[in-house]
């Protein structure tokens, strides 16, 4: 069981946490018209990598707050830990999140922008 | 009867056993008495007890093999009043009064054994033979399932099974875990004892001290090493931060030092203490590790080596220093290296008689081989013992000149006869805990042993278990390597200081040399009959022929071996038969060890038990089961329960002789023609508060919450990102920046979880604070023609709020002075009001209400009677009606998709072409022909009962009742294109031969389609 | 009016239903050493605010809102329990409660904070006695050493299958704060895993 560093509460248990999976999904806004294979990138496609893997944490049985970590899928070695909205600053997780398709991807690009829902 | 201690010694030497308790116990129903300290197998063998059990595949004869959790042979069961556990070591069992222990894989007993007639036929029974025989026709499988299944399978647990016992869990944090009692982990733990720092030091046996209470006839520290275990025990146990473990096994090593070990508490007394557990597992984290596990000696390969009266040397010279037992008379020492003659000396000393020590070295020279031989003992270098021969216990030895590299025999055999044969093929390092985690192993070609790689410093081993055998470099390197640990240890910590010159204890003990000669496989020259007989693995009955078949057969990788021969699998996690299987396949393969590799170990390192794992998890504390403030009155009026997420939920109230179905009519018939009242605590609640209250919602929910009036409620819809339903409720809006929601009662933590999620990482801009109050509120959910009468009468001087209380909306009030939130809101049909108060007055207002709704002909109803309520309305259950493939769309909801907001979350994901395809499954109505017969929740419909299978199925039926108000069996269901059907006829198709049910496809509403009653 | 109205005090009245006081001991051991009640009606404020306000917040309710997380402060029997890192709960006097959300919803800040009753969403345990910390470890994975969980420390965990606040009032004393559905799920468990020790349950005050 891998032992957590949660940004607010320290090391705590894995148990304690849920993995929300791959970090830095960019959720594209609905007027920023996009194809639908474009939108089922965003909603279906995951990365699986055999290595550092960004991903989202929630301390669900302590202060129930969602951060960032930087984890390497192999050892289990966690690089970085890092809040919500960041990007991450070890060399190994600029990396992960620089090298990662959804960079260039429609999906990301028409997130930009966000709207009100009623204006 | 009771049988006598043949093979107990009278020197009264033994260091483990208390001679003045004797204990009476019984094996195999034959009564036998031993001493307090020891275990079975030494009690065994104190009565000439060798034979314990047959093995796993071939039925063979095995006997008492080792001493501790290495024992592959001697895995009996133990039976406590009506609870029996198979498969423990004898080795580990220690004997208490009234002990009852059983043989086990024997029928019909443990000298005659019927299937032993697999040995007979053993070439039928060759690596992969399962994978072979019984690949083809498949469908003889069943057939041989059963055969297989009686045949093989380790142990059987009493059929009237009842586990009794307790088992508890404890968490524990540390900084310096010491997993091992021996000469190495003793002193680890004296100098971290002296730091402050919290350690535990954890021994698997029921005493500490490891090999030293066998070997310790020398000095440590000046003074006899027992002494020097027993200070240094004593000194440990009154240190207040160290905790000092006896019969306490770490099982496994996981991520970040988090391990798990078992703690046998009472398991060894005849008269438990009640209050204490069978067994405790211990969760542990601690930050660093140190892993003293010791060694375990090496089996040598040949043919026979398996039969009872066979044992490992150093367990033999344990059972003679330690228990006083001899396990035989006429003994003959195989070995490879020098430890062996210790255990010559130690039977020469007790009285027996070392017919022969067969050295497979060429030219040993240490200092106790000439010791041996000035007592006359024959030495016979460079030879080997080629084969064992005796029915059920070895009474001869076949023993030959030796080439060792060419594995064969150099001269003719001689024979000589024994009743025990020690073997030791060299010593491997309990390198399991360390492999568990990954750590790497690395290959010694000097001591001939993996051993671990040291690489992390988050755990260590030191000392036997890092390949160092010798005790002076032993102590020294765990003097040296806790120093440093601790060092970083408090670095990290800033706490106290450590004394950086530890002294290391001047040990005393003899030199050998550990050098053994390399011998994985010893062949007659015939090695084809040899090899078969020739065990590597005991406890899976794997030999080296089905090694060398394995590689014949193209396996040639470790991991493939092993999983193919089984060696090295299974409960004994291959402690004695590793590094043999991998010195043969490296033979046969022509490789190095090195090159050959070895498999990765993994949890337990020994066998534990499923209840310890489950802790006090059992019973009424395997689940919580959530109640509201109401339960207690549901209760005392006969209510049954059914559990919605945790929640136990009132389901229905019979009266006296009332059927289930009786009850839910009565309870349906009351609220649609008088009044009801259902216990709503359990939906889920949430404040919801700030600025940007109502455009979050307007994002969450599929329609438009920010033009809801002040005082409003609004039923609202929530899908997730792909477009399908997740969760519905009301939502009210108290204030501007003020919401309340309501969700389903299952879905209240994962609709909080989510709204936070998006909160948090989605929209961080927004300014919006959830707060979860499901428990803070009771809600009577009250329902019918007579419940604003009832209302009414409640409210008594504050009812003026009911003269301008429409439908939809939300107005603060008192009744009976209780503060409350009264929503005019309907999930009946029916003219109905939630009445939320706050949690501590829930009871009070449902006796209250039940008081006054006497003469209003107020029922309580129940969940069930919910379910039909809202049925004949056709309003949806998400959960149920939806199963995470339902659109709005499919549920005919059109009406509550927003098309003015811009964004919503799933507007995206509704707009993709294949939303609007005609054939998705939609929600209709059905009607059955007959009106009596009730529709199985779950059927299928079709359109032709005829059809051949596999019919083409339409779509399932997702609620299903009798409804009492309509006199008719109603259903909901989601048939493809089911929204162009209405008025086509379909087929429920029943099991069992039942005609089908027919029924007619109809608007997905049965009850005052108007809604009149509703609005009132 | 209300306060005639007998309060149901545990939640889901998990104490009233059995009949107090409650002892498991072992035959050897003399007197309980794990001694539980529920403190009574005690009011509970769940407040969300950012930092900016948390200055303001805690001039208004008398009592600092803790800096850190982890821990919680206590001033004139009020306690103010950090949560995370915009939320933090407050314990007051019965009835406390409802003055503080009048004081915080009428202040200048109002629009920017979240004030929410919870007073009857959750219920506090007193568990006290000198094997207490043994007794938590049987359920609670934080590391429970005096030396690492000490006075005004809290933390937010879980006991067995109950997810629960601790806070550390003394070295052999605390308090268990439960959502109240819980409460007869953590109650049976206390039972269970108190036998070992000896454990008294009683009425709450």
């Amino acid at each position: 069981m891998l032992k957590i560093k949660c940004p607010y509460c320290g090391y705590r248990n894995e148990s304690e946490f849920s993995c929300g999976g791959e970090a830095h999904i960019a959720r594209p806004a609905v007027s920023n018209k996009i194809t639908d294979s474009a939108f089922c990138e965003y909603l279906f496609m995951r990365e699986n990598p055999k290595g550092v893997f960004l991903e989202r944490w929630c301390h669900t049985s302590g202060c129930r707050r969602w951060f960032n970590i930087a984890r390497d899928t192999v050892s289990h070695e966690i690089y970085e830990i890092y809040l919500m909205g960041n990007t991450p600053k070890t060399v190994k997780g600029k990396k992960a999140y620089q090298a990662n398709w959804r960079r260039t991807s429609k999906a990301e690009a028409a997130s930009k922008t966000p709207k009100r829902t009623k204006k | 009867m009771r049988h006598m201690q043949s093979h107990r010694l009278e020197t009264n030497n033994g260091t483990s056993i208390n001679r003045k308790k004797p204990v009476h116990f019984k094996f195999d129903r034959k009564e036998f008495t031993g001493f307090e300290g020891e275990t079975l197998a030494s009690a065994l063998l104190a009565h000439g007890v060798h034979l314990v059990g047959r093995s796993f595949k071939y039925h063979r004869p095995r006997g008492i093999f080792g001493i501790g959790s290495e024992e592959p042979n001697a895995l009996v069961r133990v039976i406590k009043g009506a609870s029996a556990e198979p498969n423990l070591k004898a080795t580990q069992i220690e004997i208490y009064d009234g002990l009852i222990a059983e043989s086990q894989n024997r029928f019909p007993n443990l000298k005659f054994d019927i299937l032993s007639i697999n040995n007979l036929f053993s070439h039928f029974f060759p690596a992969g033979f399962y994978y072979k025989t019984f690949m083809w026709p498949s469908s003889f499988w069943m057939l041989y399932e059963k055969f297989i299944r009686r045949a093989a399978g380790l142990g059987k647990i009493s059929k009237k099974h009842l586990e009794q016992n307790r088992y508890e869990h404890k968490y524990f944090h540390c900084e310096l875990l010491i997993i091992g009692g021996g000469a190495a982990g003793l002193q680890a733990a004296s100098i971290a004892a002296q730091t402050g720092v919290r350690v535990i030091i954890a021994d698997e046996q029921h005493e500490l001290g490891g090999w030293l209470l066998t070997d310790n006839n020398f000095n440590i520290d000046e003074k006899p090493a027992l002494n020097w275990v027993r200070d240094t025990v004593e000194k440990l146990k009154s240190a207040p931060n160290v905790t000092c473990l006896n019969r306490t096994t770490v099982f496994a090593n996981m991520d970040d030092n988090f391990t798990i070990m078992a703690e046998r508490v009472t398991e060894h007394l005849s008269r438990p203490f009640a209050h204490l557990p069978k067994q405790r597992l211990w969760k542990i984290r601690a930050t660093k590790i140190i892993l003293a596990t010791g060694a375990i000696e090496r089996p040598l390969v040949f043919s026979g080596n398996d039969l009872p009266g066979i044992m490992l040397s150093s367990a033999i010279r344990s059972y003679i220093k330690r228990y006083d037992v001899l396990p035989g008379t006429r003994a003959i020492i195989f070995t490879n290296n020098d430890d062996a003659y210790f255990t010559a000396l130690a039977i020469y000393e007790a009285g027996g008689f070392v017919r022969c020590i067969v050295d497979l070295r060429e030219n040993p020279k240490s200092q106790i081989i000439t010791t041996i031989r000035k007592l006359g003992i024959n030495v016979k270098t460079g030879h080997a013992v080629i084969a064992a021969h005796g029915s059920r216990h070895i009474s001869s030895v076949d023993i030959a000149a030796y080439d060792s590299e060419a594995q064969a025999p150099l001269s003719s055999i001689s024979h000589m006869d024994c009743n025990l044969l020690a073997m030791s093929g060299g010593l491997n390092p309990v390198v399991h805990l360390h492999s568990q985690r990954k750590g790497k192993l690395i290959w010694d070609e000097r001591t001939l042993c993996y051993r671990p790689d040291n690489r992390s410093d988050e755990w260590i081993s030191v000392g036997s278990a890092n390949g160092t055998f010798q005790l002076k470099k032993a102590l020294n390197e765990a003097t040296k390597k806790t120093t440093i640990t601790i060092s970083k240890l408090l670095k990290e910590n800033k706490k106290s200081k450590i004394q950086k010159n530890n002294s290391v204890p001047n040990s005393e003990e003899k030199q050998q040399n550990w050098a053994p000669t390399p011998a994985w496989l010893i062949q007659s020259a015939q090695p084809h009959i040899s090899n078969k007989t020739a065990f590597v693995d005991f406890q899976n009955d794997s030999t080296a022929l089905d090694i060398k078949l394995a590689v014949r057969e193209g396996f040639h990788s470790i991991e493939h071996v092993k999983r193919y021969t089984t060696t090295g699998m299974a409960t004994d996690q291959g402690k004695t038969s590793n590094v043999n299987a991998i010195g043969i396949l490296a033979g046969s393969l022509k490789k190095s060890i090195a090159q050959t590799g070895i498999t990765t170990f993994r949890p337990p390192y020994t066998p534990t038990s499923l209840g310890v794992i489950a802790g006090r998890n059992i019973g009424n504390l395997f689940d919580p089961l959530r109640k509201t403030r109401i339960h207690s009155w549901h209760q005392s009026n006969g209510a049954k329960f059914e559990h919605v997420g945790q929640w136990a939920r009132a389901w229905y109230y019979p009266q006296e002789g009332e059927s289930f179905h009786q009850a839910v009519t009565r309870e349906v018939y009351a609220t649609r023609n008088y009044a009801g009242v259902l216990d709503a605590s359990t939906l889920g609640k949430i404040e919801v508060k700030g600025p940007d209250s109502a455009e979050f919602l307007d994002r969450v929910y599929t329609n438009e919450f920010s033009n809801l009036a002040i005082g409003k409620a609004k039923y609202g819809l929530m899908l997730k990102e792909d477009g399908m339903v997740f969760d519905d409720g009301v939502t009210t809006r108290l204030a501007e920046d003020h919401f309340f929601m309501t969700t389903t009662t299952g879905g209240a933590a994962g609709v909080l979880g989510w709204l936070e999620e998006l909160l948090q990482t989605e929209w961080r801009d927004l300014k919006v604070y959830l707060t979860s109050v499901t428990e803070q509120w009771s809600v009577a959910s009250l329902s019918g023609p007579n419940s604003r009468a009832i209302l009414e009468a409640c409210l008594g001087k504050d009812n003026n709020i009911m003269h301008d209380f429409p439908f939809m909306t939300m107005k603060n009030s008192f009744i009976n002075g209780i503060p409350a939130r009264i929503f005019r809101i309907s999930f009946t049909g029916e003219m109905a009001f939630e009445i939320n108060v706050p949690a501590r007055y829930g009871l009070a207002l449902w006796s209250h209400l039940m008081q006054i709704g006497e003469e209003f002909k107020l029922t309580a109803y129940g969940t069930e009677a919910m379910h039909v309520l809202r049925a004949e309305k056709g309003f949806i259950i998400v959960g149920q009606e939806t199963d995470g493939s339902v659109t709005p769309y499919d549920l005919g909801m059109n009406w509550i998709v927003s098309k003015k907001k811009s964004d919503f979350i799933g507007k995206r994901a509704l707009e993709r072409g294949s939303m609007d395809e005609p054939q998705r499954k939609q929600l209709v109505g059905l009607l059955t022909t007959d009106p009596q017969k009730v529709i199985p929740e779950g059927a299928h419909a079709v359109l032709n009962p005829n059809q051949e299978a596999p019919m083409e199925m339409l779509g399932h039926v997702s609620s299903s009742y009798y409804s009492p108000n309509l006199k008719h069996s109603i259903a909901l269901a989601l048939l493809k294109g089911g929204s162009n059907r209405k008025g086509q006829t379909v087929y429920i198709p029943m099991l069992d031969g039942q005609e089908p049910i027919e029924a007619k496809i109809v608007e997905p509403i049965f009850f005052d389609k108007k809604g009149d009653r509703l609005r009132g | 009016m209300a306060e005639n109205i007998s309060r149901a005090a545990f939640g889901s009245a998990a104490f009233e239903k059995r009949r107090l006081p409650i002892i498991k001991k072992p035959e050897n051991i003399e007197v309980a050493q794990i001694e539980l009640s529920e403190i009574l009606h005690l009011g509970k404020l769940n407040i969300r605010c950012n930092s900016i306000y948390r200055d303001k917040v805690s001039k208004l309710i008398q009592c600092d809102l803790p800096l850190e997380p982890n821990y919680m402060s206590n001033k004139a029997g009020r306690f103010a329990i950090s949560l995370g890192p915009d939320e933090y709960l407050i314990l007051a006097e019965p009835g406390g409660e409802n003055q503080l959300e009048k004081i915080l919803n009428s202040s200048n800040i109002a629009k920017h904070i979240s004030v929410v009753n919870v007073s009857d969403a959750f219920c506090a345990i007193l568990l006290s006695g000198k094997k207490v910390r043994e007794f938590l470890s049987k359920g609670c994975p934080i590391d429970l050493d005096p030396n690492s969980f000490q006075e005004n420390q809290s933390v937010q965990c879980d006991i067995a299958l109950a997810n629960v606040i601790l806070l550390c009032l003394e070295e052999n004393e605390f308090i268990c704060i439960c959502r109240t559905s819980f409460a007869n799920y953590l109650l049976d468990w206390c039972c269970d895993a108190g036998q070992e020790f000896g454990i008294l349950v009683t009425k709450g005050i």
